[in-house]
Order: structure tokens, then C-alpha cells, then sequence
């Protein structure tokens, strides 16, 4: 298992000795973690993957494996020197489902021709030239009316050296521009279980983040973010985050590593169970997400937070 | 019936006095409501209004423990400037409160503000021979004392913008997880903290190690040593607008491997 970047046991323990808290005694049943990589062999019942700390995992696969290579896709889609990120079945047995080369990228739209744009996805992650092919167009510009400058962009695709190639859009566009973020209602007192939608933000990589929308400006926050559209309480890079998905009912602790910035400005609902609360509460990396149930090429599950 | 009439308003204005006190230094009024006129001049410089404020204290309290004609007839000034100005800043139609009540009064003077203050100086002219102290009257009030008060304060309380406000500042408090705290707000309440003067003894490096915050608290670890010993002395400060909480440890080093240490990526200097 893989480290996260940043180590919170640190601040735990000190926390815990200011504020001690009793352990949980129900802890979540562990489930073979999803697994990151470069696809180094792939044959009919194997995958072979090189992760980033330089293991080498093979990993079975079967033909119940679902392939997705920018749509479903069969094992042909698994090509060495492709990076991939496999959800293993609950026992671990073999991979349930395969993601190939997927990207996601959001932000707002700062230049665009008819085939590709460049998107602004906040200071920290500076801006992504995105490439439209002609198949994936009218589909993406359904979901986005205003394909124009100052609106937001969210778009899902897979990785190529020209950029990001679009497939399908990752959420409906807001109908407002990206600097005319709805206000908050005020709601007190704080819940102490935030709910809204989780997305997944993005290259492919192994690590367990979270960026969260609402980092405090004085303890190294990104201090230009936005209020956002969904009133969070202030946290800080390393807290840690209880992300339960609501669609599955698994959860796990995920440690904050980045600002939400951009994910603050998206008004939406995730639909995947029901209707979530407005508003992006978290942004969870690939394999964060894949962990707790979601789909990447879906884009969003509904989500409970809790912090600590 | 007149003497009791007099005789009760002596804790009435007691009362308004005290309030004005600590209104004006507990809630600071937002420089950008106060105007640039002349009549609003001492309450551009927050040592003048604490001094006011600080005379309207005394005289309240005089009102209350004495009969002494100095608290009476300075009662009878405060009360008198204050209508005089009420008057000037009704009269210039200018945007912007009285400042009776410090950050309370940020409502346009109107006329029931003149009238509220008429009423005070007239009070305060009403007591200026009454010969028992403001406590006397308390202590040994009838039930008309007590009716009488009780209809003024209504009067006084209708008359008075500054409910409204105070309602309404407690309905918007904003809740502490999300409140934008300063660092220098942080640290003003630490170093004021009992656990600081406590704790600070122990502190060999001036700046913290680490400080993060969540939710209400915001965190910071400095470095110490207790009995020749390397510990870490955490504390915690609320972020909370009116809780100046401060709750503190010493952690010591401890075996447990997978501790690494402070953040320093995320340690500030300050």
C-alpha cells in the first residue's frame, strides 16, 4: 500500500491530545484497494502493471472485467505503455472493472476554437488544452450551452500527447459564468455531516487525496479561492476527511492534499443515487474514488463527509 | 406620585448609561458607516469613545451607589450633548447612526432616535434633586416603581434601533467553522490565555512549528522542554467570535514510528 504525500498522523496525534477521542468500533471491512500503474503486459487472464513506487502487481482479469478505453472497451484497449487503474472484485480475486488512460479536467474556459479549449483549472493546477474530436462534440456541447470564454468546463477523456482528448462530458455546465458563483444560504448551526457531490479529479495516480473547496487562507490555503456554492466549514491541508459514498455505503479516511478552488464554483447535483445537496464538497483523485465505488467515466457519486 | 415618577428613573438611566458603556467598547462600530462630518469626529478615534464610554460607565454607577449632585448634573451634560448632536445629525440628513450604542447605532438617525434622547435628558433633569441613590430605589421600590420602569423601558425599548440590530446580529452570527480568523486574531487571544502564561515557559523557539487549522480551532505546536525533555506543547484557540477558548497539551516523543514529525511544507512563518 502506498503512502499518501502527506503524512497526517502527525497532526492526528496531537489533535487527539487536545481533543481525545475514543476509537471508532466499527471499523470499515477492508477491501482490496484499487491498483494504479503502467500496463506493462496484458494477456488474456493477466495484467501486469508497474506502479509508481515500482512494484510490479499482476493482476488477474477475466472476462467479466469491465474495459474502459475512452467508452467500454474490450482487452485489446490494454496496450503496454497505457497507465491504467483496476478496481479489484470485493474478495480481490480478479479485476471488476479497468480504466484505461482516463483524464479528467474542469475549470474555466479561457480560449476555445471549434475543435479544442484551454481551461483554466484553478493556480494550482494551471491551465489544460483540451481537444474535441468531431464524434465527441455535439454530445459535449449539449452538456455545455455556453461554450464560451468565463464559463465552466467539465469534460472526461483520455490521456494523448496532444493533450486531453475529450469523450464525454464529466457534469451539465452551470448556466451562470464561473466568477458569478451562486451565494450560499446560510444554515446553522454546521451540520457535523456535510452531504453534496464527490468528483474525481485529474491524471491517474495512486495516491489517496482529497482536495476540498473551503481551506483556510492563513494556514496555506489557496487564499483566491472562491466562497463556493456549498457553505463548508474551514479545514486545512492534511485534515482528514470521512468520505462515505452514499450509493455504495463504502467509506474511507482520505487526507486533504489539495485546494478545491475550482470544484467550489460547480453548482450541480450528482444523480447517481437519488439527488444529492447543490455543490462539489470534495474532489477525490482516481483512486480514491474507484476505492469507494465510483465509476471514474460517471463522473460523480452523492457523498457524506465527515471530518476528523 | 411626582417623587416616585422622579425617583424612578434613577435606575433607568442608570441602566442606559451602563448599556452605552459597554456597547461602545464591546462592539466596535465599522469605520466605513461612520461619516466625515465634524459631529462624528471622537468617534473616528477609538481612545476618545472608550473614554466616553468609560465616563457613561462611571456616571451609571454613580447614579446608582450616590446622591451626589456631580454624578447628577454630569448625567444631565452626557444626556444633553448627546441630544444636541442626535439633533445636528438629524438636521444634516447625513447616512449614517449615532453611535449612542457603538456598533449597535449604525441605523440613520430618525426622528424617534431625537425623541429617545429628549426623553433621556428630561429623565436626567427629573433626577437631579431626587435625594435616594439609584440602589435605594431598587432596594426599596413599590409596584409603581416597578410599573413606571417597566412602561419606560418599553418606550425606551421601541424607540431604540439598536433591538433590531442586536437581533439581527445574532441571527447572522457568522458560525465559527466559517469564520475568516486572522492570524494576528489567533494569537491575540493565545498570548492573552491563562494556558499560555502557563505553558509559554516551557516554548524554546518563538515561532510555531506547525499550525493548521479545522473547524473551530485553529492549532499550533511549539517546540519546548520540560525537566531536560524535548516535548511539543499544542495548542488550540477557538475560532469562535465571542469564545476566546484556548485548550493546550504537552506531547512528549513517543516510540511510534510512523510519526514523522511536524509538516513543515505547511508550517508558516509568522
Amino acid at each position: 500500500m502506498q503512502q499518501s504525500p502527506i503524512d497526517t498522523s502527525y497532526r492526528r496525534r496531537l489533535r487527539q491530545a487536545v481533543f481525545p477521542v475514543a476509537e471508532s468500533s466499527a471499523p470499515e471491512p477492508r477491501r482490496p484497494a484499487a491498483v494504479t500503474g503502467l500496463i506493462l503486459d496484458a494477456g488474456p487472464h493477466l495484467l501486469v502493471l508497474a506502479t509508481p513506487d515500482g512494484r510490479e502487481v499482476r493482476q488477474p482479469i477475466s472476462d467479466q472485467t469491465a474495459v474502459w478505453y475512452a467508452g467500454t472497451a474490450d482487452r485489446t484497449a490494454l496496450q503496454p505503455g497505457r497507465r491504467a487503474i483496476v478496481r479489484p472484485t470485493p474478495d480481490g480475486s480478479v479485476a471488476d472493472r479497468v480504466w484505461v488512460d482516463i483524464i479528467r479536467a474542469n475549470g474555466t474556459i479561457v480560449a476555445r476554437d471549434r475543435t479544442t479549449v484551454e481551461i483554466d483549472e484553478g493556480p494550482h493546477r494551471g491551465r489544460t488544452h483540451v481537444v474535441i474530436p468531431a464524434r465527441s462534440l455535439s454530445h459535449i456541447l449539449v452538456r455545455h450551452p455556453h461554450f464560451d470564454p468565463g464559463y465552466l468546463f467539465d469534460v472526461i477523456g483520455v490521456r494523448s500527447d496532444s493533450g486531453l482528448v475529450a469523450v464525454r462530458p464529466g457534469a451539465p455546465q452551470p448556466p451562470y459564468p464561473a466568477d458569478h458563483v451562486p451565494k450560499p444560504r446560510p444554515v446553522t448551526p454546521v451540520p457535523h455531516v456535510l452531504a453534496g457531490t464527490a468528483t474525481w479529479f485529474g491524471k491517474l495516480a495512486s495516491c489517496q487525496q482529497a482536495a476540498y473547496p473551503a481551506l483556510d487562507p492563513s494556514s496555506g490555503g489557496c487564499a483566491s479561492a472562491h466562497g463556493g456554492c456549498a457553505r463548508l466549514p474551514y479545514l486545512s491541508l492534511g485534515s482528514e476527511l470521512l468520505v462515505r459514498n452514499e450509493c455504495t455505503g463504502r467509506s474511507a479516511t482520505v487526507p486533504v492534499t489539495e485546494c478545491g478552488c475550482v470544484a467550489a464554483r460547480f453548482c450541480d447535483r450528482c444523480v447517481q443515487c437519488g439527488t444529492s445537496p447543490r455543490g462539489r464538497i470534495v474532489e477525490l483523485s482516481p483512486a480514491s474514488f474507484v476505492d469507494l465505488g465510483g465509476d471514474l467515466d460517471e463522473g460523480c457519486f452523492n457523498v457524506t463527509v465527515r471530518v476528523g | 406620585m411626582v417623587e416616585t415618577f422622579q425617583e424612578a428613573q434613577l435606575p433607568l438611566l442608570a441602566c442606559a448609561l451602563i448599556s452605552a458603556c459597554v456597547a461602545k467598547i464591546a462592539i466596535r462600530e465599522p469605520s466605513d458607516t461612520i461619516g466625515p462630518g465634524p459631529l462624528t469626529t471622537l468617534r473616528r478615534h477609538r481612545p476618545a469613545v472608550v473614554t466616553v464610554a468609560i465616563v457613561e460607565g462611571c456616571l451609571g454607577v454613580a447614579l446608582l451607589v450616590t446622591a451626589h449632585p456631580v454624578a447628577r448634573l454630569g448625567t444631565i451634560v452626557v444626556f444633553f450633548v448627546a441630544t444636541s448632536v442626535v439633533f445636528l445629525l438629524r438636521g444634516s440628513k447625513a447616512d449614517e447612526g449615532c453611535g449612542c450604542f457603538g456598533g449597535l447605532s449604525t441605523t440613520p438617525v430618525r426622528f424617534r432616535t431625537v425623541l429617545r434622547a429628549c426623553l433621556f435628558l428630561l429623565a436626567a433633569l427629573a433626577v437631579v434633586a431626587v435625594p435616594a441613590t439609584g440602589l435605594d430605589v431598587i432596594r426599596d421600590g413599590t409596584v409603581v416603581h416597578a410599573a413606571i420602569a417597566i412602561g419606560e423601558l418599553a418606550v425606551f425599548a421601541a424607540l431604540s434601533p439598536e433591538i433590531g440590530v442586536l437581533v439581527a446580529r445574532r441571527r447572522e452570527r457568522i458560525p465559527c467553522e466559517h469564520r475568516t480568523v486572522p492570524l494576528a486574531e489567533t494569537f491575540a487571544t493565545l498570548h492573552a490565555s491563562q494556558q499560555w502564561r502557563t505553558y509559554s515557559p516551557l516554548i524554546v523557539t518563538a515561532d510555531p512549528a506547525d499550525m493548521w487549522r479545522e473547524l473551530c480551532w485553529r492549532f499550533l505546536v511549539y517546540r519546548g522542554q520540560e525537566n531536560g525533555e524535548d516535548v511539543e506543547i499544542v495548542f488550540a484557540v477557538s475560532t469562535d467570535e465571542r469564545d476566546g477558548t484556548v485548550k493546550a497539551a504537552i506531547v512528549r516523543p513517543d516510540d511510534d514510528d510512523s510519526d514523522t514529525g511536524p509538516n513543515h511544507m505547511y508550517a508558516l512563518s509568522v
